[in-house]
C-alpha cells in the first residue's frame, strides 16, 4: 500500500506520535476484546443457570472500567494523531522555507513562484492528513487482524483462518478497481477545474459579454459544460462506489460466514456459547480498520503526489557556490558611501545553452548615474540580478570597489545594493509595516521623510490612518503606481549605497510615472544609481548610457554623443520621440 | 440582503428536490434498507447462535443462516444505490443551480457586477454551490435514515419488553448530545478557520515576497514569525480537536453503556422469567449494533450551518430584481450606420445613493463626430457612457439614439450599435483568436487577422508560441496592459459598430504605450462616432467637441481652441494634467 520511505523519513518528530496513535488504537482493541469476553461469559453463565449477584456486579464493574478506559484512550488517540499532523505541518513549512532561503534568488527567478507556493501550501495540507490519519490507520489495519486472529484461533482455527485470509482481499480489490479507475479518473480533476474556471471566467467577463451581446451563447456553453461535468462526476462516483461495494461485500460477507460457522460449531458442541458470542461480536472487527483506511485512500494518494513536488524542491541544489562569511577589510568602516561596479567580460546563461549576456564590459562609477537601455529581451534585468548576486556569471567577474562580489557576504552585499524591480512585492499589513522592512528601526519621522522623497507623502497624508493604513493582501488596496512608490520609499529607508531601478515605471500610469521619475532624479543627486529603462526620455541626463542588444553592449556614452552616432540608440530615440510628441503636440499645439 | 430563517431556507432547498422526488425517495428507501440490513446481520446472527443452542425460534436454523448471509450480501449493493441516487440528485441540482445563477447574473449584470466587489461575489458564489452539495447528497438521506432505523430498532426491542425501548431511547438521545453542544464550539471553529486561513495567507505572503525579504535581509525574522504564528494556531486548533475527540469518546461510551444497560435489564427480565436466554442474546446484540446511523447523524451537523449560509446567499441573488428591464414586445430593427445621440435633461443617481451622478444633462452628438468628455474623477464621466449602454436606466429625462428612446428597442439592438473599450479590458481564459472573436463570433480567421493588423497587435501575436491559438494567461503569454488594450481594439474593430465608446481606455498605460495606442485609435476609428471619456487631457487628440463635466453636468463645451481661450475649468484641468517631468 501507499508508504513511501523517503516520505516517512520526512517526519522524524512525528514518528513517535504515529507510534503512539497506533499503540492507543491497539489498546482500545484489547479493551473491546475484554468487554466482549465479559459480556459473553455472563451470558454463558445465565445460560447454564449457575450465576449469582457477584457475577453481575463483577461484569458491571469491568464494563464501567472499560467505558472509562476507552473514553481516555479515544482522547489520547485523537491527541496523538493531532500532534503527529501538527509536527509535520510545522516541520515541512520550516524545511521548505529554509530551503528556499538556501536556494536564494536564482531559483526564484527561474521558477514560477506559483508552483512553489502550491507545492508548499497544498502539499503540506495533504501530508498533514497523510501523517495524522492515513499512516497510523494503515499500521493499525495491518496489526489488528493479526491480534484478532490470535484471539480467534484459541476458539476456532477454521473461522480464524477464513477471516484472516479474507482481509487481504480488500486492499487487493481496491487496487484492482483503482487500476480501472485511472482511466476514468484521467483528467477528471482537470475537468473540474476547467468548469470552475469557465464559470468564473464567464462571470468576470459578463460585462464584456453583454456589450458584445454574447451572454446568451455563453449560457448555452455553460449548460453543456456543466452537464458534461456532472456526467464525468457520476462516472467517477460510480467507480468509487464500486470499490466500496466490493469492500462491503467482502467485509460483511466474510463476517457473516464467520458467524454462521460459529453457529454450526456451537450446534455441534465444538465451541461454547460464550465463544460463539465472541465471534458474533468481533468478526466484523477484522475488516473495520481496512474500511476506515479505504476512506482515507484519497488522502494517501494526494499525500504521495504532494510529497513528490516537495521532494523535488528540497533536493534542489543552490546555484551559488561561494558563501564568504567575512566582510573584506576594504569594505569595513568606509567613510565614503559611494560604490562602483565593474563588469569584466561577463557572460551568463540561465539554462546553459541560450546565452543572455555575452562578454559584457561596463562600469558604474562611484557617484554617477548610469543608464542601461535596450529593447525587452536584451538582457538588461539580468545585469541587475548579477550585481545583487541572484546568480553568478558563467564567465568573467563583477567587481564592487575592485573586490569580486563573490568575496562579499551576501547579506552585506545586499546592504550595499538595493534593487527596485518593475513590480515590487508589497506585504499584507500597514504602510509602516512595509516601510520597516527596509529598516527595522525606522522612526515615524524617517518613514515620512522616505515617503516624501518617493513622492508618496501626499497620498499617505490624505489617509485617515496615515502610515498605519492597511494595504491589503499583496498591497491590493493600492494602485500599481502607489505600490511602486511605497516600494521606492522602502528601498530608500534601506539606505543602500547603490540603487538599481529596473523598469521601475513600466506598469505604472503616467501620473505616477512622472512622480516616480522625479523621486529617482532626486535620489540620483547623492547616490550611485543604475537605471534600467526602455523609455529613453527618462535617462537623457545620465552620466553614461549603455545600450544593450542581444546580450551585448553595442554602444555607450552620453545622450548627445549617442544621438549623433546614428546607431541603435539614435534609432530608438527617434521612434520614441515621435510617440511622445504625438501625445503632447496635438493637444498643446 | 435580509436574513432568512434556517427553516425557510431548508424548505426552499427541499422544494428544489421535488422534481427529482422519486429518485430522492428511492435513495432514502434504499438507505434505510441498507442500514437495517447491517443491523439485521447481527440480529439474524444472534438468532443463529440462539437456534444453535437448540432453542425453538420462529424460523428454523437453516433459514436463519440463509437470512444472515443474505443480509450481509445485500448491504453493499444497497449502499451503492443509495449513494448513487443521492449524488445523482445532488449533481443534477448543482448543475441546475449553476445555470440559474448565471442566468440571474446575466439579468442583473452589469449593474450588479460593475463595482469592485464583483470578484468577491463570484468567488463566494462558486464556493457556495459546492456547499449546497452537502445538503442534497449528505443531509436529506442520513437524517431520514437516522430517524427511521433507530425507530424500527426501538419497535423491535419493544416486542420483547417496552422497557428495552425506553432504555435504548435514552442512550440514543445521549448520542445526539453533540448536536446541542456544537452550538458552543461553533465560535471556536470559526476562529480556528479564520486563524487557519490567516496563517496560510501569511505563509503565502512570505513566499511570494521572498525576493524582497532576501534583499532586505529580513528572511530569518520572517521565518521566526511563521513559527510563532504556527504555534499559536496549533494551540487554538488543539481545543477544537479535543472537542472532536470528546464527541467520539462520548458516542462510544453511549454504545457500550447502552448495550450494558440493555444486557442487565434483560438479565432482570430473565430472572423474572419474562424472556428466555434467546431474548437476552438477541436484544443485547441488536442494541449493540443499532447506533451506526445516529453516530453518523451527530457528525453531520457541523457543516450544515455553512450550507444554510451559502444557500441564503445564492437564493438572495436569485431573488434579486434586475434594474434594467427589456421593453415588452421590443423587436429588432435595421442598424443605422450614422446614428445621432441625444441626452435630454437626464437625471441619474446610483441605486441606494442619494447624490445625483448626472443632473440636467443635455448632450447632443452628431454622427461621425469625435466627442471627448473630460472632467475630474468623480464627475460622472463613465456614468454618461454606462447610461447610453443601458447598464442602468435614467431616473428622469431620456436618451435618444436616432431619435428613438433607448428604452424602446431590444438591448441587443442597442448594444450592436456600440462598442466600448474600457480601462480594465477583460480577456477570457481562451485563445487570442476566441477573445478577438468575442466581438463577432461569425468572423473568419482572415477578418480576425485584419483586425489585429489594424490594431497593431498582429506581429506580437505571431511571436507567441501558438500564434492566434495561444491561450491568454498561459505561460509565455502574459500580456502587458498595452497589449491587452490592443486586443480590445481588435475586438472592437471586428464588432464594427458605428459608435465607439472609450472609457478611460488608455489611463492605465505609460507614456509610450498611450501615445502609440492613441495613434491607432485616431487612425482606425476615423469614420466612426467616438465618445471618449477620460480624466487625462492627453486623450482628447483630434476631438471635434470637448465637453467638460463637473458634478454631473456639462459646464463647458466647445473646440479645443475655444475652451483654451475661455480660461475656465478646462484650462484648470490641463494645468494639472500636464505631465512631462524627466530625469534631471
Amino acid at each position: 500500500m501507499i508508504v513511501n520511505k523517503k516520505l516517512f523519513s520526512l517526519a522524524q518528530e512525528s514518528r513517535s506520535w504515529i507510534t503512539r496513535t497506533v499503540v492507543y488504537k491497539i489498546l482500545k482493541l484489547f479493551a473491546n476484546i475484554v468487554q466482549v469476553v465479559c459480556i459473553a461469559r455472563l451470558i454463558e453463565k445465565l445460560y447454564t443457570g449457575v450465576w449469582g449477584p457477584q457475577d453481575v456486579i463483577l461484569t458491571a464493574a469491568v464494563i464501567a472500567c472499560i467505558i472509562i478506559f476507552k473514553f481516555i484512550l479515544t482522547l489520547l488517540t485523537n491527541e496523538a494523531s493531532f500532534n503527529s499532523a501538527t509536527h509535520v505541518r510545522r516541520h515541512l513549512r520550516d524545511m521548505i522555507y529554509a530551503k528556499l532561503l538556501e536556494l536564494e534568488m536564482g531559483y526564484l527567478e527561474k521558477t514560477q513562484t506559483a508552483h512553489i507556493v502550491t507545492a508548499a501550501v497544498d502539499g503540506v495540507e495533504a501530508l498533514q492528513i497523510y501523517f495524522g490519519r492515513y499512516l497510523p490507520q494503515m499500521f493499525y489495519s495491518l496489526i489488528a487482524p493479526l491480534i484478532l486472529f490470535i484471539c480467534f484461533s484459541t476458539i476456532h482455527l477454521g473461522v480464524a483462518l477464513i477471516l484472516l485470509l479474507a482481509v487481504p482481499l480488500i486492499p487487493a480489490s481496491i487496487i484492482a478497481v483503482m487500476k480501472w479507475a485511472k482511466r476514468v479518473m484521467g483528467g477528471y480533476w482537470d475537468n473540474y477545474e476547467a468548469l470552475g474556471g469557465f464559470f468564473l471566467d464567464s462571470l468576470q467577463g459578463l460585462t464584456t459579454l453583454k456589450i458584445f451581446v454574447r451572454d446568451e451563447d455563453r449560457e448555452e456553453t455553460l449548460k453543456e459544460k456543466s452537464w458534461a461535468f456532472r456526467n464525468a462526476t457520476m462516472r467517477l462516483l460510480r467507480m468509487q462506489l464500486t470499490s466500496i461495494v466490493i469492500m462491503d461485500v467482502i467485509a460483511y460477507g466474510c463476517a457473516a460466514i464467520g458467524i454462521v460457522l460459529a453457529g454450526f460449531a456451537l450446534a455441534k458442541g465444538t465451541i461454547s456459547l460464550s465463544q460463539a458470542i465472541i465471534i458474533l461480536f468481533l468478526a466484523a472487527d477484522f475488516f473495520l480498520p481496512l474500511r476506515t483506511l479505504g476512506s482515507y485512500y484519497h488522502a494517501g494518494v494526494n499525500g504521495i503526489a504532494a510529497s513528490e513536488k516537495i521532494f523535488a524542491l528540497l533536493e534542489q541544489k543552490p546555484d551559488l557556490t561561494c558563501f564568504p562569511r567575512e566582510v573584506p577589510a576594504a569594505l569595513q568602516n568606509r567613510q565614503d558611501r559611494h560604490v562602483s561596479i565593474t563588469f569584466e567580460n561577463v557572460g551568463f546563461s540561465y539554462d546553459g545553452t541560450r546565452p543572455i549576456l555575452q562578454n559584457v564590459n561596463l562600469t558604474v562609477e562611484a557617484g554617477h548615474t548610469v543608464a542601461l537601455v535596450g529593447e525587452s529581451g536584451s538582457g538588461k534585468s539580468t545585469v541587475a540580478g548579477l550585481i545583487a548576486r541572484f546568480f553568478d556569471p558563467d564567465q568573467g567577474s563583477i567587481m564592487l570597489n575592485g573586490i569580486d562580489i563573490k568575496e562579499i557576504p551576501l547579506e552585506h552585499l545586499r546592504k550595499l545594493v538595493s534593487i527596485v524591480p518593475h513590480s515590487s512585492y508589497i506585504f499584507a499589513g500597514t504602510i509602516a509595516d512595509n516601510l520597516r522592512l527596509g529598516n527595522t528601526g525606522a522612526t515615524e519621522a524617517h518613514m515620512l521623510e522616505a515617503c516624501r522623497a518617493a513622492g508618496f507623502d501626499d497620498f499617505v497624508q490624505s489617509l485617515p490612518h496615515g502610515l498605519d493604513t492597511d494595504v491589503g493582501e499583496q498591497g491590493n488596496k493600492l494602485s500599481g503606481g502607489q505600490r511602486q512608490r511605497l516600494a521606492i520609499a522602502r528601498a530608500l529607508l534601506h539606505d543602500a549605497d547603490l540603487y538599481i531601478f529596473d523598469e521601475a515605471t513600466s506598469n505604472v500610469d503616467i501620473e505616477n510615472e512622472n512622480k516616480i521619475w522625479g523621486a529617482i532624479a532626486e535620489l540620483a543627486k547623492h547616490k550611485t544609481t543604475l537605471i534600467i529603462s526602455h523609455r529613453l526620455a527618462t535617462v537623457e541626463n545620465a552620466d553614461t548610457i549603455y545600450v544593450l542588444k542581444d546580450g551585448n553592449v553595442v554602444e555607450s556614452g552620453r545622450h548627445a554623443e549617442l544621438t549623433q552616432s546614428n546607431g541603435t540608440y539614435a534609432k530608438l530615440v527617434k521612434q520614441q520621440a515621435e510617440l511622445e510628441r504625438y501625445q503632447k503636440e496635438t493637444v498643446y499645439a | 440582503m435580509h436574513k432568512q430563517p434556517a427553516v425557510k431556507i431548508m424548505l426552499r432547498l427541499l422544494h428544489m428536490v421535488t422534481p427529482l422526488a422519486p429518485t430522492m425517495l428511492a435513495c432514502i428507501f434504499l438507505g434505510i434498507l441498507g442500514n437495517l440490513s447491517a443491523v439485521l446481520i447481527m440480529v439474524f446472527g444472534s438468532m443463529v447462535v440462539a437456534s444453535a443452542l437448540g432453542i425453538q425460534l420462529a424460523l428454523p436454523f437453516k433459514a436463519l443462516v440463509g437470512l444472515t448471509l443474505a443480509a450481509a450480501l445485500v448491504r453493499g449493493p444497497l449502499g451503492y444505490f443509495e449513494q448513487l441516487m443521492g449524488h445523482d440528485v445532488a449533481f443534477r441540482l448543482l448543475s441546475l443551480m449553476r445555470e440559474k445563477i448565471f442566468g440571474a447574473l446575466r439579468r442583473l449584470a452589469p449593474a450588479k457586477l460593475i463595482d469592485k466587489r464583483s470578484g468577491d461575489i463570484v468567488t463566494t458564489i462558486m464556493g457556495d454551490v459546492e456547499y449546497v452539495e452537502v445538503f442534497f447528497a449528505h443531509t436529506i438521506a442520513p437524517v431520514s435514515i437516522g430517524i427511521v432505523v433507530p425507530l424500527t430498532v426501538l419497535i423491535f426491542a419493544g416486542t420483547f419488553w417496552y422497557g428495552f425501548s425506553l432504555i435504548l431511547l435514552v442512550f440514543y438521545l445521549c448520542t445526539l448530545i453533540p448536536l446541542y453542544i456544537a452550538r458552543h464550539v461553533r465560535a471556536t471553529g470559526r476562529n480556528y478557520h479564520a486563524g487557519f486561513s490567516a496563517i496560510n495567507t501569511h505563509f503565502l505572503d512570505s513566499l511570494q515576497g521572498l525576493r524582497e525579504l532576501i534583499m532586505f535581509g529580513r528572511a530569518e525574522d520572517r521565518q521566526k514569525e511563521i513559527r510563532r504564528k504556527g504555534q499559536e494556531l496549533t494551540d487554538a486548533s488543539r481545543k477544537l480537536r479535543r472537542y472532536e475527540g470528546f464527541v467520539m469518546a462520548l458516542s462510544e461510551s453511549c454504545i457500550l453503556g447502552g448495550t450494558a444497560a440493555v444486557l442487565f435489564s434483560a438479565l432482570y427480565r430473565l430472572h423474572l422469567g419474562d424472556i428466555g436466554i434467546d431474548g437476552v442474546i438477541i436484544v443485547t446484540v441488536t442494541a449493540a449494533s443499532s447506533f451506526g446511523p445516529l453516530v453518523a447523524l451527530s457528525a453531520l451537523t457541523n457543516d450544515l450551518m455553512h450550507t444554510f449560509a451559502a444557500s441564503e446567499r445564492i437564493f438572495s441573488l436569485l431573488d434579486e430584481k434586475p434594474l434594467v428591464i427589456e421593453h415588452p414586445g421590443a423587436h429588432s430593427r435595421v442598424r443605422h450606420n450614422t446614428p445621432d445621440i441625444n441626452y435630454n435633461n437626464v437625471l441619474f443617481s446610483y441605486p441606494g445613493k442619494d447624490e445625483s451622478v448626472c443632473r440636467d444633462l443635455d448632450i447632443a452628438i452628431k454622427p461621425n463626430t469625435k466627442t471627448a468628455i473630460v472632467g475630474p474623477s468623480g464627475s460622472g464621466k463613465s456614468t454618461v457612457l454606462r447610461l447610453l449602454l443601458r447598464f442602468w436606466d435614467v431616473d428622469h429625462g431620456e436618451i435618444f439614439l436616432n431619435g428613438e428612446n433607448i428604452k424602446e428597442p431590444p438591448l441587443s439592438y442597442l448594444r450592436s450599435n456600440m462598442t466600448m473599450v474600457s480601462q480594465d479590458t477583460y480577456l477570457f481564459n481562451d485563445t487570442i483568436e476566441a477573445n478577438i472573436k468575442t466581438g463577432n463570433p461569425a468572423a473568419t480567421t482572415e477578418e480576425v487577422e485584419t483586425a489585429s493588423r489594424r490594431a497593431n497587435i498582429h506581429d506580437f501575436i505571431m511571436t507567441l508560441p501558438n500564434g492566434y491559438q495561444t491561450r491568454v494567461g498561459e505561460s509565455g503569454c502574459r500580456l502587458s496592459a498595452g497589449e491587452r488594450q490592443r486586443i480590445a481594439i481588435a475586438r472592437a474593430l471586428i464588432h464594427d459598430a458605428p459608435v465607439i465608446l472609450l472609457d478611460e481606455a488608455t489611463s492605465n498605460l505609460d507614456t509610450l504605450n498611450e501615445g502609440s495606442i492613441l495613434k491607432t485609435i485616431a487612425h482606425e476609428f476615423k469614420d466612426k462616432t467616438i465618445i471618449t471619456v477620460s480624466h487625462r487631457p492627453s486623450t482628447i487628440v483630434g476631438a471635434d467637441t470637448i465637453m467638460v463635466l463637473d458634478e454631473g453636468t456639462i459646464v463647458e463645451q466647445g473646440t479645443y481652441g475655444e475652451l483654451m481661450n475661455r480660461n475656465g475649468t478646462f484650462r484648470q484641468l490641463l494645468k494639472h494634467g500636464r505631465a512631462d517631468a524627466s530625469l534631471q
